[in-house]
């Protein structure tokens, strides 16, 4: 009995999202048979069921709903805005009986009779009233001549697919994951061997291995769309309270994602629509008035990209407008007017998923809900992704997300430090790095009792993994290496004894005992047998009250006034634009590529770079210095292009320069005047006028031509 | 049928405990385990049992318990009993590890009220037997107590 109820509370969920997506085309297009044949055909099964296992309530509400359907269907009465209001508040009547029915195993003591009332009222209101005779329990010789074709499609679906538990699956992944460990022991072994059958036995497994591993995260993985699947509904409730019409969009719903993921990513995603309903999107009157469609759109989209989901959240709303955020942000304190008048509109606008910032003038009951963009960064970073926005005012905000595919297995760089050995998760390591021995150049310097590292002209702050935690803290001499890590907007360097290999690993969660200590995310067993502890970075930065970069930033900068620290420069001859100038930091590699290595992506060239597809961009291009044609003209007119790849935030692009020039440590002399979009500096170096570019803006731009075409084109 | 149950005794110190059977999956001797920095004081650390990682608690600890004066310092505790609740894993390190004893519900006595309200919340009742008190622990509620900040 109780595994009945389960199915049919799994089942209801499901039917009920169907119901929610059919009410809104409904809305639409009140006409629409097959939908309507289809809605009605669903209430009627939940009916069905509900009398079979004894919910009385719900059977009494799907009979009302079921009964004015009948009526819509059979064109007796016309499907318009109070017929569909009520069917939601049924559909949400529905939702919340389960929700009771899930947690306690009754449907609860709320009462539903006014709602009832209203269906059956609704279905007598066009016509002559013999429904309302009947207003009570439902009869069970109701309308059934949809009876056969509800069993049909089910049935055909049920035997090309199995529900599994999700338990079952996790312990698939479990086993899974041990299996690679035994594998990585006994290739171990077997390297070692010399049984030369034992050799190629283990290179057998190890391939095995891998492929099973991977089937077995394909059974974890969910369409990414069932995350937004409540959107739609939430967009059109909202709507309605506040006013504003907005159509939403969505694309790449198939995009494969790790289940515990989704599950993650579904609050941050419904922050961030809500706060595009409610603070992007403006209302019908001042969009006419500034010259857009009273209509606005919300668009979500999902596509694969080199072992990563990528997620993009946009709206056409009024966008964020840097002077406002810099002025909020100075009046919360959360920058000083310093730091705001160095601080680029990327900054700026980046200073939103600061804790502690709001920009909302009137709390509304839609979005004011005390969680801010802040919440939503530490989340998605807690995932091993990262988010990105780029907004251009009165003309939308875009929101980047780039998510791992799955959580379960994890590559990390193994370090120890006094003794014991942690993993330290890949993406939040930004680079390694030896340090010197006191006394040598390049030592870590002291500075008011907080060490420091000079790391290519900027200071970074050090912690050592030994004091964070405790450990022994003697034989300082011992750290000798550096893991640079970012998270949440701050650098810093941690300082092991030794830094090990890089290995996958299988991430267990810690026991409710050790919830309470931060700085783990996770543990894993090693290949030898051990446990290991998983670092959360920035808990870790948290522990050791490393700064915002921003704020480092800011400070960097007045330091860079007064004594000219330099940066590393790699200057480029940007052709009309001029000489172009890119932090040697961001710049991952430089290629010279070959024509014929340049491909074709929906009209805009990409080159096959490692194991991903680069989009690359003509600098002149993005620059706005030449027209978007003269890229067919470059790519015939050269042999080779030498290419600039540049890391943004995780997110790789190459930049097509003309010719490349020189590495310089000489520090620009600003220049004062207006910046062109794009440009983050100007200043003269060398005797020439250099521009500094704003990578972020650049990355966005290049990115967006790519996504653009690819979604026109599928479109 | 008379109202008893298994209980398997072990050794803190001086002292012997019992924890109900139907709470207990397995008991290990001499298995390793890694330290986890700024954990709990009742948390020694993690260990690996058949691919599983399992939290180790001090028992001792977790009941706040201290070593008598004069008493020889204790080795550290290498016996574990596994639970079989708790997922992940959780065992508590003891002493020594006794017999499986069947005990008449109706025979355990009160703790006495001298103990911590906080202890006592912990025991389901002594046994008296031959010279030796068993002080039988409810293992629901020392799992409880390890979620709260440390236990007086």
């Amino acid at each position: 009995m109780d595994d009945l109820v389960n199915d049919f509370l799994v089942e209801s969920h499901e039917n009920l999202e169907r119901l929610d997506r059919a009410f809104l085309t409904l809305e639409q297009d009140p006409t629409a048979a097959e939908v309507l044949a289809d809605v009605f055909r669903t209430i009627h099964t939940i009916k069905g069921t509900c009398g079979f296992l004894g919910f009385k309530k719900l059977e009494r509400l799907s009979h009302g709903g079921e009964s004015l359907l009948a009526r819509v269907r059979d064109g007796e009465r016309s499907f318009d805005a109070q017929i569909s209001q009520a069917l939601f508040e049924l559909v949400d009547a529905v939702r919340a009986i389960l929700a009771a029915v899930e947690s306690t195993g009754a449907e609860g003591d709320a009462s539903y009779d006014g709602l009832i009332e209203e269906l059956l009222a609704l279905c007598a209101d066009e016509s002559a009233a013999p429904a309302l005779a009947q207003a009570a329990p439902a009869s069970p010789k109701d309308p059934a001549p949809v009876e056969s074709p509800t069993q049909a499609p089910a049935s055909a679906r049920s035997e090309s697919r199995v529900r599994v538990d999700v338990e079952t699956l996790d312990q698939l992944m479990n086993l899974v994951g041990e299996l690679v460990l035994s594998r990585n022991q006994i290739r171990l072994h077997a390297e070692t061997s010399v049984h030369a059958g034992l050799r190629s036995s283990s290179l057998r497994l190890a391939q095995l291995t891998s492929e099973l591993q991977e089937g077995v995260m394909r059974t974890r993985m969910q369409p990414i769309g069932n995350v937004w699947s409540q959107v739609p509904r939430l967009v059109r409730d909202l709507c309605a309270k506040i006013d504003k019409r907005i159509r939403f969009e969505a694309s790449g719903a198939d995009t494969p994602i790790d289940r515990s993921i989704l599950e993650m990513l579904r609050d941050p995603l419904m922050h961030m629509v809500r706060n595009s309903i409610d603070h992007g999107i403006e209302t019908p009157s001042r969009r006419v008035e500034s010259g857009k469609p009273a209509e606005g759109w919300l668009r979500v989209r999902a596509w694969a990209s080199g072992g990563r989901v990528r997620l993009a959240i946009e709206d056409d709303g009024a966008g964020i407008d840097p002077v406002r955020i810099r002025q909020k942000a100075l009046e919360r304190g959360v920058i000083d007017a310093a730091q705001a008048a160095v601080m680029s509109d990327t900054e700026a606008v980046g200073l939103i998923f600061r804790p502690g910032f709001s920009t909302a003038e009137k709390l509304s009951n839609i979005s004011g809900r005390g969680v801010g963009m802040d919440v939503v960064k530490t989340n998605i970073e807690r995932l091993g992704g990262s988010v990105t926005i780029a907004s251009r005012p009165g003309s939308g905000t875009r929101i980047d997300l780039s998510i791992p595919l799955t959580l379960a297995i994890l590559t990390v760089v193994m370090v120890e430090s006094g003794g014991v050995c942690f993993a330290l998760p890949q993406t939040s390591v930004h680079e390694l790095a030896r340090v010197p021995p006191r006394g040598e150049p390049g030592a870590p310097i002291s500075v008011q009792g907080a060490r420091v590292l000079p790391l290519r002209g900027a200071l970074l702050p050090l912690l050592s993994l030994r004091e964070l935690l405790g450990l022994d803290p003697h034989a300082i001499d011992g750290e000798q290496h550096v893991v640079v890590l970012e998270s949440d907007g701050r650098r810093f360097g941690l300082v092991v004894d030794a830094l090990r290999d890089i290995q996958e690993i299988v991430v267990r969660p810690l026991g409710p005992a050790l919830a309470r200590v931060r700085v783990y995310s996770g543990a894993a067993i090693l290949g030898d047998g051990r446990v290991a502890l998983i670092l959360d970075s920035s808990a870790l930065a948290e522990r050791g009250k490393v700064l915002h970069t921003q704020e480092i930033a800011g400070q960097g900068e007045h330091a860079l006034e007064k004594s000219h620290v330099r940066r590393q420069l790699l200057l480029l001859d940007g052709g009309d634009a001029g000489q172009i100038a890119i932090e040697l930091a961001q710049v991952l590699r430089l290629e010279e590529v070959p024509r014929e290595r340049i491909e074709r992506s929906f009209g805009h060239p990409v080159l096959r770079w490692r194991d991903e597809i680069l989009p690359l961009g003509f600098l002149e291009v993005c620059l706005g210095a030449a027209p978007a044609r003269e890229t067919e003209r470059r790519l015939g007119g050269g042999t080779r292009f030498p290419v600039v790849v540049c890391d943004v935030g995780g997110r790789r692009f190459g930049l097509i320069a003309q010719r490349i020039l020189d590495v310089s440590e000489e520090g620009l002399e600003p220049c004062a005047g207006l910046l062109p979009i794009g440009i983050r500096e100007r200043g003269s170096l060398g005797g020439a006028v250099v521009h500094l570019l704003d990578l972020e803006a650049i990355a966005a731009r290049v990115l967006e031509a790519h996504a653009s075409a690819a979604s026109e084109t599928a479109a | 049928m008379s109202a008893s149950a298994q209980y398997c005794s072990f050794r803190l110190g001086a002292a012997e405990y019992a924890l109900d059977v139907a709470d207990v999956q397995e008991v290990l001797r001499g298995l390793e385990w890694s330290p986890v920095p700024l954990a709990p004081a009742s948390v020694i650390g993690l260990m690996n049992l058949r691919g599983q990682i399992v939290t180790v608690v001090d028992l001792a600890k977790l009941l706040g318990l201290e070593i008598e004066p004069g008493a020889p310092i204790p080795a550290p505790r290498d016996i574990h009993i596994v639970l079989s609740g708790p997922r992940p894993p959780l065992s508590f390190a003891v002493d020594e590890i006794g017999e499986v004893l069947a005990i008449e519900t109706t025979s355990l006595l009160a703790p006495p009220s001298t103990l911590s309200p906080a202890v006592r919340a912990c025991v389901r009742g002594l046994h008296l037997a031959d010279q030796r008190l068993i002080t039988i622990l409810e293992t629901r509620v020392l799992l409880e107590a390890l979620m709260q900040p440390e236990l007086a």
